[in-house]
């Protein structure tokens, strides 16, 4: 980044709003959340303005999720059709996954058969849950996912929380695990997953690809500690999210740690007076 | 029936406002968090709350464009708003008309064309009528579009404006509006434009364009009061998103990935 | 009501249940933080905002001058509506949310608004009287909305304030006048012998003693019931059900119980059958916790800041 820039004070978060003039469109390139008009770029959103070389955006602070290639997310099958599911990604359009894009039962080669999309519902139904990775995109702007690899598929042992995309940082890996004992998946889609840990050898291999159990509506035995965790972890989410704090495993680590020893129970941190003593607690930490 | 008088000698009007003085003006954004975008509005004793949705796949799939985002309105009001209980059935005509007025309003302001395919669902919720119903429907769903990052031209700022004999007045309470001609404007006002111009009234032509230019003027103004009320909450939130644990290692990654 | 829930969420979420643990960490009688506010309507006679977690519906009373028959004995009458916002339903259709509209002012009309007599809404015997207009606007809806709905509806009756009035005759007699019931400016014009209300002659109109603010509680406000929806998941059954907890139990009932403890009303929802032993149990340990509920609902109204807009009054109990 070149600090040159005229309007750039180091440090601080140059903010904008709609209809406001941003700099010289002779100079710049408009990005995202931008406009040009009369040789100005001029800002189409309210938020914080960003500037990569010569091409200045706008981030807005609230918005549903801008699909990228690589995105991991979490969604909602909202309809079978066919050889294709639509998926809710909390997108401007539902996401297509293909037929062609998921694993089949009988290992990872098998080619699809005109038998599979008689009994598509076998492998995902009407509200069933899934994490995926958007691949490229062609055609109309509804993003395409795949399940083609033995971390995606259906989402089973725990419970959904949804925040805003904004809120959710983009990582090396979207997949984390608690100390207390818990998983989570965090959709760039702001769909975030909350699961009984599984351990890294009993998830199921390459070569012993079991369609019974990728494909399984049926949870394990999940005990009443691992239930608590999730509940604590779900809650902790909520609080962050209305306040509009990032969330990431690390700040939802020390949270679950300062939940314990303060020795409140999950469902305290519903109560406005405990989450805002616990973000003030964590935030000064960080 | 004693007579209204929309101006006594004093110069000031029943609710004791100048000719050209608004009505107290407050607005707050992210009113309900379950929708995308959200913001109450009160001009006085009128209340609005608009809710946006979007953009998102269409409900409807028979009416969405392959070129640009559909924007649907619609438009409830509280059986208590006004002076009298009044129960609207859903799809009474005056309602849809004023929800057709507003989408109007806003269609060519919001940049559709950048959402394909899917829809921009606005729903507005009259909870308090004392007048400016118009005006303060468009400057509560201008709030919720910023609040749902949904990219616009630029704010779209609406006032009313009436007269009596020879002088204009702005902002009218229900007593005035129905007492008065008066004509409500939408501008945007950066560049000027006007995006609505609604009269139901009889005014002689020559009163128009002073009206007409005063409303105008007071929708600047109202614009630079929306303003500060939306860059305050923007910079409410960049703060705690920067506060809580965002490095800038991360912010850094984020921008170039632009 | 809600999103439709992939089987594995559905199974984790009554496994839980089944063993006293809810996905938001409550034990299955905790109710989520409960914020009531009256005095949000300034153009309504009485309101309330009832807010249950993220449940959230506003309720306005408005009183409305009625003529009234001869020989109509009716102290009162009163009408009521909700209204579902689509905001609060993003997954439903129109006619899906008129339905919903029709079956919660249904629960109104049977369980709420037959109980609103009172001789105070007498204002000329056979003659006039106040209509009451209860209407309901549901803005949020993350479940429990029966017991949202009620308790708004209930702490706008709270508020509302019914303004004295006194009756008029006539010195001469003739036919009366007007009717609209503008106070003053008909009293000057017949006339007035007499303010006081019983005085032998009937009165034909009346005027106001107080302005809009003031007035005189509705009596028995305070016995007014309230609604506890009991979610039956046999054989636990848990209070103040999330939309997806609610998704879990086959059985709902709603309870519309009195503070001094008297059941006015049940209503049961959901296709499940039930057996009648379940729903003895269910109702004594409902009536227990719907009065305590109450109890709690009445000294909260008391409160002098619960009458200013969205003050927020933290959880129940």
């Amino acid at each position: 980044m070149d600090m040159d820039w005229d309007f750039d004070d180091e440090g601080v978060q140059k903010l904008t709003s709609p209809g406001e003039v941003i700099t010289s469109a002779t100079q710049f390139m408009r990005g995202h959340g931008t406009f040009v008009e009369d040789n100005d770029v001029v800002a189409s959103l309210s938020g914080t303005i960003e500037r990569v070389n010569k091409l200045v955006s706008v981030r807005a602070l609230r918005t549903r999720y801008h699909g990228e290639v690589g995105d991991l997310v979490v969604g909602r099958i909202t309809e079978v059709q066919a050889a294709r599911w639509k998926v809710d990604v909390n997108g401007h359009q539902d996401a297509l996954l293909r037929l062609s894009s998921v694993n089949l039962p009988g290992g990872v080669q098998r080619r699809k058969l005109e038998s599979d999309e008689l009994e598509m519902r076998k492998f995902f139904e009407e509200g069933d849950l899934l994490v995926a990775e958007v691949q490229p995109t062609h055609g109309d702007g509804a993003l395409n996912l795949h399940t083609r690899s033995l971390k995606y598929g259906k989402l089973r042992n725990g419970q959904l929380v949804t925040v805003s995309p904004v809120l959710i940082r983009r990582r090396n890996s979207h997949f984390c695990s608690l100390p207390c004992g818990v998983d989570l998946i965090l959709g760039m889609n702001g769909y975030i997953w909350i699961a009984k840990h599984v351990a890294e050898n009993q998830k199921e291999g390459e070569e012993g690809f079991d369609a019974e159990a990728v494909y399984s509506n049926k949870n394990d035995d999940i005990d009443m500690e691992t239930r608590a965790a999730i509940s604590r972890v779900s809650n902790l989410i909520h609080v962050f999210a209305r306040r509009s704090i990032p969330i990431t495993d690390a700040i939802l680590a020390e949270a679950y740690d300062w939940a314990v020893q303060q020795e409140t129970s999950p469902s305290d941190l519903l109560r406005a007076d405990v989450g805002d003593t616990m973000v003030a607690m964590v935030t000064a930490l960080a | 029936m004693s007579r209204f008088e929309p101006l006594n000698a004093g110069n000031l009007r029943s609710d004791g406002r100048r000719p050209l003085e608004l009505r107290s003006f407050s607005a707050q954004l992210t009113t309900h968090p379950s929708a995308d975008g959200s913001a109450s509005v009160s001009h006085g004793l009128t209340q609005v709350t608009a809710c946006v949705y979007g953009p998102r796949e269409a409900k409807n799939r028979g009416q969405t464009m392959h070129d640009r985002a559909l924007v649907n309105v619609e438009v409830s009001v509280a059986p208590w708003a006004g002076e009298m209980r009044r129960q609207r059935a859903r799809g009474d005509k005056r309602t849809l008309e004023f929800a057709a007025s507003i989408k109007a309003t806003f269609e060519p302001v919001i940049q559709t064309t950048l959402y394909p395919r899917s829809e921009i669902h606005i729903h507005i919720h009259v909870l308090q009528l004392d007048g400016g119903l118009l005006q303060a429907s468009i400057n509560a769903t201008t709030l919720a579009l910023i609040d749902a990052g949904i990219p616009m031209l630029d704010y779209v700022s609406s006032l009313s404006a009436g007269l009596y004999l020879t002088t204009a007045m702005l902002d009218l309470t229900s007593i005035e509006e129905s007492d008065l001609p008066s004509v409500t404007v939408a501008v945007l006002p950066r560049s000027g434009k006007v995006t609505l111009v609604s009269m139901e009234t009889r005014l002689h032509v020559d009163r128009f364009e002073e009206m007409f230019k005063l409303a105008m003027e007071g929708g600047k103004v109202l614009r630079g009061e929306m303003d500060r009320i939306v860059r305050e909450r923007t910079a409410a939130l960049a703060r705690q998103m920067e506060g809580g644990g965002g490095t800038k290692e991360e912010d850094k990654m984020d921008t170039d990935d632009l | 009501m809600a999103q439709p829930l992939s089987k594995a969420e559905s199974s984790y979420t009554a496994a839980g249940l089944l063993n006293s643990q809810r996905p938001d960490g409550r034990s299955l009688l905790d109710y989520r933080p409960i914020t009531l506010a009256t005095g949000v309507a300034p153009t309504a006679n009485g309101s309330a905002r009832a807010r249950i977690g993220d449940t959230d519906v506003v309720v306005a009373v408005k009183l409305d001058m009625q003529r009234m028959d001869e020989e109509d004995e009716e102290e009162g009458r009163c009408v009521c509506s909700v209204e579902c916002s689509p905001s609060a339903f993003p997954h439903l259709d129109r006619d899906a949310l008129s339905d919903l509209s029709t079956d919660l002012t249904d629960h109104l009309r049977t369980y709420l608004t037959p109980l609103l007599t009172s001789p105070q809404l007498l204002i000329i015997p056979h003659a006039r009287r106040w209509q009451l207009a209860v209407d309901a606007l549901v803005l949020a809806h993350s479940g429990n909305l029966h017991d949202t709905l009620f308790a708004a509806a209930r702490s706008a009756l709270w508020d509302l304030r019914l303004p004295r009035t006194r009756g008029v005759v006539y010195d001469a007699p003739g036919t009366g006048v007007g009717g609209d019931g503008s106070g003053t400016g008909s009293v000057e014009r017949a006339g007035v012998l007499d303010h006081m209300r019983g005085m032998g002659r009937q009165a034909v109109d009346f005027e106001l003693e107080d302005g809009a603010d003031e007035g005189l509680p509705l009596e028995g406000r305070d016995d007014l019931p309230v609604c506890l929806t009991m979610n039956l998941l046999s054989p636990v059954y848990y209070l103040d059900a999330t939309s997806v907890e609610e998704a879990c139990s086959p059985t709902r009932l709603l309870l519309f119980v009195r503070p001094s403890g008297t059941l006015c009303g049940i209503q049961k929802l959901g296709s499940a059958e039930l057996h009648p032993s379940e729903l003895k149990q269910a109702l004594q340990e409902g009536v227990k916790h719907a009065k305590e509920m109450a109890g709690t609902m009445n000294r909260r109204l008391r409160e002098p800041t619960t009458r200013s807009l969205g003050s927020n009054l933290g959880p129940f109990s």
